[in-house]
């Protein structure tokens, strides 16, 4: 496997995390107060959500004010971004842009050789083998043993 | 002769043919995933949990139930065999376990480790079948505002119980329940936060969350660290305890069982915790605590049994309350609702052929799974030999396949990789990722208690007071609440006034 890693440290990490949150948060809340709050009786879609939002906010100000004067009570490491998660994250990025197009045995099936060929640092050859009968294999087991149906793209017509 | 004429149903539905199958299939999945490293029965539930649809309700989940326990009976052989934890609440017993292994003696390990899970295991469904009726029958006669109150009490237990810091388990439960928030209100029809999408109008697909919070995360971690394991493997005549391994480990197993049982029924205290204390109390218990670490088989046999004893004892919450008390109920409550099957308390008296079939599955599985694990322990030990390099895209293609079938769409296949990354983010910043996924299954449901308590009572909060049931659950909170605060403000007098001169 390759290897490449990318180290920070964990309170830079949650400094650039919980500001995103704040942000997100902010937007929701102009979303929550755009829906019906209703009467007290009878309490509206927004209630509930606007309930959770303010503690949310003011658990991500804490959090943050704690890191910025607390910079030496937190000096963990974290490790991040290692070739192969990229791989894998790209590998499942392509299967939503080609499963309903290429279909399951092709879209996977190169899915399937390219991380095998990658991750287990074997042949070309041995790595398309491998990956053409897992991708058969799984086909059948799951088309004709469960009974799920999947997407053949091009290969419908056979 | 109730309880025993519902148990002789429940094992004439057990016993059919498909449902002994579904039964050995699931407990088999459950192993090898306790076995896989970087599996735990979460994914192991997830992935599988599509492939339930077009099963019946009872099918369905007797074979999820059997991948739920028998995960716990997989993690221990790769704990003993490779010291590495097959899932979390396996942890513990690398410490002797290997050990023992070490010295020759992975079979005696293996073999106390299965009984003494069997023990544990049929204990804990023993309690679940005795107190899950009584319970339910208590339950029926509360209304929204005690389910509401309980509910809360679950969560705030959680929160405070959880495996990070209080803060971040809190900021998962929030997140969590506002996740549950998206799609069309139930009682106004409104649409939160779906941006005009059809795909989020029914909710975030759950199935959808909890693979990639838990498989492609777990994933993700795991390609970080990969090393080749070379398990010991022991043959199957060296399985054979001594009478001296069955006589010390008997004790271990019996205060392992009540551990167990016990902490499985606490929603939020996870599994895990049983095996800590389990292990702490052995040591304290033992003639030869300085043996401890060394291996001890009681090092094994308690943690292990306990492990098994919350399974049973934890479906209690989920059955009769509707609470997942852990994340890997919460797919078992995902199952129950997708089949039309609403968990609470009516649950018996709707459908008592789910219940009663699932418990006459659990005794049957328990016993399939000693018969199985400890003949197959040479088929485990090789799948610990698969590369992860193969392993983990298989995982990830049939994550896939898993999310697919739930509306043969490509948009679950992003919301799964967007919960994965996140997922793997949020666990390299130490947040427990469990308490999000349940609180997004309890979200709509607390909401809903809330919501229609106030139209009961026209608008008058002190409804959560006035109803007994209600009145009981928050002062139980507040008890809680009060015991945490004691606990922090005494902490932080230790931490601040230990080295102040008295004088």
């Amino acid at each position: 496997m390759i290897h490449m890693k990318l180290t920070l440290r964990a309170r830079h990490l949650e400094l650039s995390f919980w500001p995103l949150i704040v942000v997100g948060l902010a937007h929701l809340f102009y979303e929550t107060i755009h829906m019906p709050m209703g009467k007290i009786n009878l309490p509206g879609a927004g209630v509930f959500p606007l309930a959770l939002i303010i503690p949310m906010v003011l658990m991500a100000i804490y959090r943050v004010t704690w890191l910025l004067t607390h910079k030496d009570e937190d000096t963990e490491s974290i490790v991040l971004g290692d070739k192969n998660i990229f791989l894998a994250l790209a590998g499942l990025v392509g299967i939503a842009l080609l499963l309903d197009l290429l279909g399951f045995v092709i879209t996977m099936g190169m899915f399937l050789f390219v991380t095998f060929k990658v991750f287990t640092e074997s042949s070309w050859l041995k790595s398309a083998l491998r990956a053409a009968l897992t991708v058969i294999g799984l086909y059948v087991f799951f088309e004709y043993l469960i009974g799920v149906t999947l997407p053949m793209g091009p290969l419908i017509a056979l | 002769m109730d309880t025993i004429l519902s148990l002789a149903n429940g094992f004439s539905v057990a016993l059919e043919p498909w449902n002994i199958f579904y039964c050995v299939v699931g407990v088999l999945w459950g192993t090898i995933v306790g076995v896989l490293p970087g599996l735990g029965p979460l994914a192991g539930l997830a992935l599988l949990l599509p492939l339930t649809f077009k099963l019946d309700p009872n099918s369905a989940i007797i074979m999820l139930a059997g991948i739920f326990y028998g995960a716990m009976y997989g993690g221990s052989t790769t704990s003993i065999l490779v010291r590495i934890p097959g899932e979390a609440a396996s942890v513990i017993t690398c410490i002797d376990g290997h050990e023992m292994a070490k010295k020759g003696r992975a079979g005696p390990a293996l073999v106390v480790s299965a009984l003494g899970s069997w023990f544990g295991g049929t204990v804990s469904v023993l309690v679940l079948m005795l107190f899950a009726p009584l319970l339910s029958e208590l339950m029926l006669t509360v209304g929204p505002p005690a389910t509401f109150s309980l509910m809360v009490v679950a969560l705030i237990l959680m929160g405070l119980v959880g495996s990070s810091s209080t803060l971040k388990t809190f900021t998962m439960i929030v997140a969590g329940l506002l996740l549950g928030t998206v799609g069309l209100d139930a009682m106004s029809g409104v649409a939160r936060f779906t941006y005009g999408s059809l795909h989020v109008m029914d909710g975030m697909s759950f199935v959808a969350m909890a693979l990639g919070l838990f498989g492609i995360s777990e994933i993700l971690l795991n390609l970080e660290k990969v090393a080749d394991l070379r398990p010991i493997r022991p043959t199957f005549k060296s399985l054979t305890p001594t009478l001296k391994d069955l006589k010390d480990s008997a004790p271990a197993v019996g205060r392992g069982t009540v551990i167990g049982c016990l902490f499985g029924i606490v929603p939020g205290i996870s599994h895990v915790i049983s095996t800590f204390v389990s292990y702490a109390l052995e040591k304290k218990l033992s003639k030869f605590p300085e043996e401890f670490g060394k291996g001890r088989i009681e090092g094994v046999a308690g943690p292990e049994t306990a492990n098994n004893a919350t399974t049973g004892t934890s479906l209690i919450p989920l059955l009769v309350l509707g609470i997942p008390s852990i994340p890997a109920t919460a797919i078992l409550l995902s199952a129950l609702m997708i089949h039309g099957i609403e968990p609470g308390p009516q649950l018996i008296n709707d459908h008592p052929e789910v219940f009663w079939g699932l418990i006459a599955s659990m005794y049957i599985g328990n016993l399939i799974l000693v018969i199985l694990n400890l003949p197959l322990v040479g088929l485990f030990v090789n799948l610990l030999r698969i590369p992860y390099g193969y392993l983990a895209p298989l995982v990830i293609v049939i994550s896939v396949v898993g999310v697919y079938t739930v509306n043969a769409s490509a948009f679950e296949i992003w919301l799964m990789a967007i919960f994965g990354i996140l997922g793997y983010l949020l666990r390299k910043m130490k947040f427990d990722v469990a308490p999000l996924l349940l609180a997004v299954i309890l979200g709509d449901r607390i909401e809903l208690a809330f919501r229609r308590s106030l139209t009961i009572s026209d608008g008058d909060f002190s409804i959560f007071i006035q109803s007994a049931s209600s009145a009981v659950f928050l002062c139980v909170l507040v008890i809680i609440i009060l015991l945490q605060l004691t606990a922090w403000l005494l902490g932080y007098r230790k931490k601040n006034f230990a080295n102040e001169d008295p004088n």
